[in-house]
């Protein structure tokens, strides 16, 4: 099959191919070892005279930062950016578009790779200013590339920017749903029109992720939707709906939510039992009490927890239900004692 | 009259050309995995080029994770392997140490140092396991959990932790696995991108060679023994080529026990970490992909990332690393074993038809098949059946091919990471990987192949391993 000829002929082959790999292995570590020590040469001088340009307000760019080769310009950029804000980051900034670098990854993001296009958005989330650049990018093929967008944004919020973070929060890619959730959640108060606008218009499961995004910004402007959508017949909705209330407080929250503890699903139950703790609504913690006494185990942990998150007067409660109640309950009540601090697990 | 003489030399050669054809193709497969795993490795670049990983840091939507560290006898090494967990650069982090009936005083070390407390904790036997003894919390590390129960090994250990655990996600480990501070926030991505994977494995490098301090590597270096110098190459080849070009060929089979993240609810829908198997981690890996098929017809996704990093000691006596190797081989041959009905079955797409028979025909009877090899050519060469011009110049393609895959891998390593910044490791990685194919590459074969026979024999232990200890080694 194989011959001692045909093993002559291909044996050199490998022997050149290893000398080779070996030759070029060597010759990459030596260029690495040469180009990291220069570009942390570089780095440094660039940052000292970025540092003195931002910190001295000077007009003029220090002439060393100019002469830098341009990735060695953004990484010093970047890096200063992330550690300061207000004017010291506007001057970054104002520098990083003089010496080019925001319109050479303005212009990345029109680029046919997506790579470049992510690269571009990257450099233009830390860097870059109100661009108009990266609306197209909300829609871009790319997954990582829209939520890089997403990202963007969160700095840069408009009305036109949440209303695509909205659409996004639907996105069929996992990480885009999770960076317009994360986007929207930090943004806050501002996104809060457009959140109402969708929840008001919508329900069923459908209406799972905004709940979680209002449950997190907590603004009352949600207790309409949340109202209507704790009566939802998915189970999952009313639970979402129950955390919602736990954000916003309020009476008609407290009600609801004694409405939801006699829900038919334990696990809304005990979202409900969850948000009262959170509210610290003590005026429930003998019906907490009595759940922790008849309910299943979701239910009865997560009123344990509850009564715990209550202080002295849900205490008193779980000390009595050690005491005095059966070892289910009991064991509830102690593991909230016990845990190292109120509230329970997350 | 029978010739036995002929009929030998026809067999012997006739064999030589099968272990040929076998070796014609496994390295092929190497080929094609080598090319793979750079195409993943220069789209993973391109994925990260300039990534910030500050919203994965302190979002309030990230998955919470569960560290899940089973600690056996660690007394030495314990305080130090939890601190470095708790500072793990990671928010939404819980830390769960499982003391596995140890007969030193890994407990009342920890007590003493973490001021631990009972505690009564309300379990879920979600999974089946020997009784705990206590659960201890800390109230100055409420993320941290400290569990004493009855010896029952490694996956015992692990299966309480997932009764035990509040986070979506569970990274199991070794106790004495160092991982680097922002491994999580890079772990974790496969899972913020897509509800499909169940499980993601890091990249596992060998500390040894290397200074640590305070639980973390802070001078990386490769060791001048030769042991642990050729497992250096070896860890590398096998995570950087073999895994990542998995990525890309049917997805990966082998999570390493020492620093893998899995969906909690995906692992306990699978009953958990098996029983009585060394191999224990591939085959919860193998469980979980099986089961997207068998439940929902969709393929669960199994992903090896790169860069996040752990660092582990690598034995440094062929005693000790031949009981490893052993166990290794035994805990491979006993997966595919009960798994079996899977390979070349079309219902399990790429897993049934690709990646199952790749372990059983090339993992698994590798050493079989290098043994029969070795032995048929110094048979045949003695009874003259082989000519040694032939022999010697398959000897140096073999090897020659296999020291070309190995430098390959440091290029690829160079290429992409560069962790080594110092010119005389980079020699000294080329000098191991040279000199890996002769006598270590054998010995190998040789414990995998004991590995096998302990295996037919039905033996499930796992052997003691001896550590010197990185920190107490090299601390400076």
């Amino acid at each position: 099959v194989i011959s001692t000829e045909f093993l002559r002929w291909v044996l050199p082959l490998i022997g050149g191919l290893l000398l080779s790999s070996v030759l070029l292995t060597l010759a990459r570590a030596a260029f690495l070892i040469w180009y990291n020590h220069q570009t942390h040469r570089r780095l440094a001088v660039a940052r000292r005279a970025l540092v003195v340009a931002v910190s001295t307000e000077a007009v003029d760019i220090p002439q060393e930062f100019l002469a830098m080769p341009f990735r060695v310009k953004v990484r010093a950029l970047v890096d200063l950016a992330r550690g300061v804000t207000g004017i010291e980051l506007r001057r970054v900034r104002a520098i990083a578009a003089q010496v080019g670098v925001v319109a050479a990854a303005e212009s990345m993001t029109r680029s046919r790779l997506w790579a470049k296009r992510l690269y571009g958005a990257r450099i233009l989330t830390v860097l870059g200013p109100d661009s108009t650049h990266i609306a197209p990018l909300f829609y871009d093929p790319e997954p990582l590339v829209r939520a890089q967008a997403a990202e963007w944004a969160t700095t840069r919020p408009d009305e036109a920017r949440i209303a695509s973070l909205v659409l996004l929060v639907y996105d069929d890619v996992a990480f885009c749903r999770f960076s317009a959730t994360d986007a929207l959640l930090r943004i806050g108060t501002p996104a809060v029109p457009a959140l109402v606008e969708r929840l008001d218009n919508i329900s069923g499961i459908i209406a799972l992720p905004l709940l979680d995004i209002a449950a997190g910004i907590g603004s009352p402007a949600f207790l309409t939707a949340a109202l209507r959508l704790s009566k939802a017949y998915e189970p999952e909705v009313r639970a979402r709906a129950a955390n919602v209330f736990a954000a916003i407080g309020g009476e008609q929250s407290i009600h609801t939510l004694l409405r939801l503890l006699s829900d038919e699903v334990p696990d809304v139950r005990a979202a409900a039992a969850r948000a009262l703790g959170r509210l610290e609504h003590w005026k429930a913690a003998p019906r907490l009490a009595e759940v922790i006494q008849t309910d299943e185990k979701i239910a009865r942990r997560a009123a344990a927890h509850a009564l715990r998150a209550l202080g002295a007067p849900g205490e008193l409660f779980l000390r009595k239900i050690v005491r005095e109640s059966d070892a289910e309950a009991a064991n509830a009540a102690r593991e909230a004692i016990d845990y190292p601090y109120a509230g329970g697990p997350a | 009259m029978i010739d036995w003489g002929h009929v030998a030399q026809v067999i012997l050669v006739d064999l030589e050309i099968a272990i040929l054809i076998y070796f014609v193709i496994v390295n092929s497969f190497y080929a094609l995995l080598l090319v793979t795993a750079g195409l993943e490795m220069r789209d993973h670049l391109r994925r990260t080029r300039a990534e910030t990983r500050w919203r994965v840091l302190n979002s309030r939507v990230t998955p919470r994770i569960t560290m899940l560290a089973p600690a056996y006898n660690e007394e030495a090494t314990v305080t130090e392997s939890v601190r470095s967990l708790l500072t793990l650069h990671y928010a939404r982090l819980e830390v769960i140490l499982i003391n596995d009936g140890s007969k030193d005083r890994t407990l009342d070390v920890l007590i003493g140092e973490f001021g631990l407390k009972p505690v009564f904790v309300e379990q879920e036997f979600l999974l089946n396991t020997q009784p705990i003894r206590a659960v201890y919390r800390s109230a100055g590390h409420p993320n941290l959990l400290v569990v004493d129960k009855v010896n029952g090994g490694k996956a015992d250990a692990l299966n309480v932790g997932l009764n035990l655990a509040s986070g979506d996600l569970v990274c199991a480990m070794d106790a004495d696995t160092l991982i680097e501070p922002d491994a999580l926030q890079r772990m974790v991505r496969p899972f913020l991108f897509s509800d499909d994977y169940v499980a993601a494995g890091g990249t596992i490098r060998i500390a040894n060679g290397s200074t640590a301090r305070a639980g973390r590597i802070i001078d990386l270096g490769v060791p001048r023994q030769a042991i642990p110098g050729f497992q250096i190459v070896e860890y590398l080849r096998a995570f950087l080529f073999g895994r990542l070009g998995w990525n890309k060929l049917g997805g990966n089979l082998v999570i390493s026990g020492a620093f893998g993240l899995f969906r909690r609810e995906a692992v306990i829908a699978v009953g958990g970490y098996a029983h009585g198997s060394v191999g224990e981690d591939m085959e919860l890996v193998l469980k979980l992909r099986r089961r997207g098929y068998e439940v929902s017809g969709v393929p669960r996704e199994v992903a090896f990332v790169p860069d996040p990093v752990a660092w582990t000691e690598a034995p440094e006596s062929a005693r000790v690393l031949a009981r490893q190797r052993d166990r290794w081989h035994r805990g491979l041959a006993d997966t595919l074993w009960r798994h079996r009905s899977l390979a070349f079955n079309p219902k399990y797409g790429v897993l049934g038809m690709v990646v199952v028979p790749y372990f059983f025909i090339v993992e698994l009877l590798a050493p079989v098949v290098e043994a029969v090899g070795l032995l048929g050519l110094l048979i045949g060469l003695a009874i003259g059946a082989i000519n040694y011009p032939f022999a010697i110049l398959f000897f140096l393609l073999a090897y020659g091919y296999g020291a070309v895959l190995s430098i390959m891998t440091l290029l690829l390593e160079g290429f992409s990471y560069h962790r080594y910044a110092r010119m005389r490791d980079h020699v000294m990685l080329i000098v191991w990987a040279l000199l890996e194919n002769i006598g270590y590459r054998q010995l190998t074969v040789w414990w995998r192949l004991k590995g096998l026979w302990k295996f037919f024999r039905g033996r499930t232990d796992w052997g003691a391993m001896e550590r010197r200890g990185i920190n107490k080694a090299k601390a400076t």
